[in-house]
């Protein structure tokens, strides 16, 4: 019997509460549709938005008995509107206030697409020779893919680095690299990530061999792959491709797929 | 297998059915949470979205019709108050009551559907359609298509809860017919309604997004 006593402490809508509210919401939404007919300018969002607000909150209330229910569950309520503030914020913010020149170019996408799935050719021949080419598009991945957490000059300062422990590596310095810093070890770490640091290998190698190169610019001194360090990360320097074969494996970044659906459609 | 309500007893990981109750609730909400989290991503996609292109959002969102999109609002919150009343009668042991408001809730749910296929049928016809799939001539945006994607995406996603709700509401009446909810055990039908005033709730926030950009 204890039980039955229990339920009967549970909320029970009454029927005239119940219409009530069905009559607030009809009328709600009549309202929303004629003041959608009258032009406000940006008015009209605010309104309409306010109203659905209302609405919803005389659903969650009455309806879903949010008036009556457990601090827990008015916690998780709440929570899930914070969370979708949070998750609307911090797109708007990264979209809207980014700085210029750190979108992903058109040009880069195309030629990343360019290496579909038919293609099997790198954009670099043998790219674990360093060039001044390879080393200008390994700043353009670097400050892409890179810069948030290792800043763009390499110290290990990027905006992100502030939220991680261990903190992103100095490449400026001579030490702290665990696995070294001469490009075959470097192009080793972002083919496999370390860490904290995620794994890069869905990148073409030769754009991976070009942050590589890049990458050891920072240090205080530039230093070279010797044969036996090419061999270990899997290049055999007789050959033509290095035994690379192909350019990666094919996924293309959401960045890129965001530009593809709004230039397509 | 089916336990009339009067006889029923708490799982024994439970220490009542007050406990039991409670936790199943708590459940619902945490999974409802990942719902409004489910469809943040596609709120904040059309936000951006317009935000970039508000001209194209207005033009586009003309071309669809304002007094359906009304109707199955109407038709949404007429079956919000038959679940709730649901699951009145259920708490007020009235249980041919429930198993009524339920099948009312279920009629309710089809007319909706009915509505959604007009549009849809009309937007299929009329060229306009998500992406590349956009044909339509009379919207000369090139990028219209994008709003249709989202359109498509977001009354789809939300039609589907919709139809997974109705296939629950079918399960709710067979247990209610056979008086397996009463005032001491409505734990399926409450919950359940969370879900479907939840479901409501989306299209309340959908209806003037889509239909009433000005």
């Amino acid at each position: 019997m204890s039980n039955q006593h229990e339920h009967h402490e549970h909320f029970i809508l009454p029927v005239k509460l119940g219409i009530f509210v069905w009559f607030a919401l009809i009328i709600g939404t009549i309202i929303t549709v004629l003041v959608a007919q009258v032009h406000l300018g940006e008015w009209n969002f605010a309104v309409a938005m306010a109203i659905a607000t209302v609405k919803a909150a005389l659903v969650v209330t009455y309806f879903m008995g949010m008036k009556y229910e457990t601090n827990d569950n008015r916690v998780i309520a709440v929570s899930a509107i914070i969370f979708s503030v949070i998750f609307f914020v911090l797109t708007a913010t990264d979209l809207f206030f980014r700085k210029d020149g750190v979108y992903v170019q058109k040009g880069d996408l195309e030629a990343w697409a360019a290496l579909g799935a038919d293609s099997q050719t790198l954009k670099f021949k043998k790219p674990w020779v360093s060039s001044d080419e390879l080393v200008a598009h390994g700043k353009k991945l670097f400050d892409m893919q890179c810069a948030t957490c290792h800043g763009s000059a390499g110290k290990g300062d990027g905006p992100a680095s502030g939220a991680l422990n261990p903190k992103p590596r100095n490449f400026t310095q001579a030490s702290g690299l665990k696995n070294g810093r001469k490009p075959a070890q470097i192009y080793g770490t972002l083919q496999k990530g370390l860490g904290t640091m995620p794994s890069f290998g869905s990148l073409p190698k030769d754009d991976l061999w070009a942050l590589a190169h890049y990458v050891s610019h920072f240090g205080p001194d530039v230093l070279k792959d010797s044969n036996a360090d090419l061999k270990k990360v899997g290049i055999d320097p007789s050959k033509e491709d290095g035994g690379l074969g192909g350019a990666g494996s094919k996924v293309l970044p959401i960045d890129f797929a965001i530009e593809l659906m709004s230039e397509d459609s | 297998m089916a336990i009339v309500a009067s006889e029923r007893k708490h799982s024994e990981h439970f220490n009542s059915a007050e406990h039991e109750f409670v936790s199943s609730k708590q459940g619902m909400w945490l999974f409802l949470l990942q719902e409004v989290l489910f469809f943040a991503g596609l709120f904040v996609a059309y936000g951006i979205f317009r935000a970039l292109n508000p001209e194209m959002f207005h033009a586009a969102s003309q071309m669809l019709d304002v007094k359906m999109g009304a109707l199955n609002t109407v038709v949404l919150i007429c079956s919000s108050l038959t679940m709730a009343f649901a699951v009145r009668s259920a708490q007020t042991n009235q249980t041919k009551k429930t198993t009524m408001y339920l099948i009312v809730t279920f009629l309710l749910a089809s007319v909706f559907l009915v509505v959604k296929y007009f549009e849809y049928s009309h937007k299929f016809h009329v060229g306009l359609l998500p992406g590349q799939y956009f044909t339509n001539t009379e919207l000369t945006d090139p990028k219209s298509g994008l709003f249709f994607s989202l359109y498509f995406m977001m009354t789809g996603v939300h039609g589907l809860h919709i139809i997974l709700g109705m296939l629950v509401i079918l399960w709710l009446v067979r247990r209610s017919s056979r008086n397996e909810f009463g005032s001491n055990y409505y734990t399926p039908v409450e919950l359940f309604g969370l879900y479907w005033h939840f479901v409501d709730l989306i299209w309340i926030y959908l209806f003037p997004l889509l239909y009433l950009i000005d």
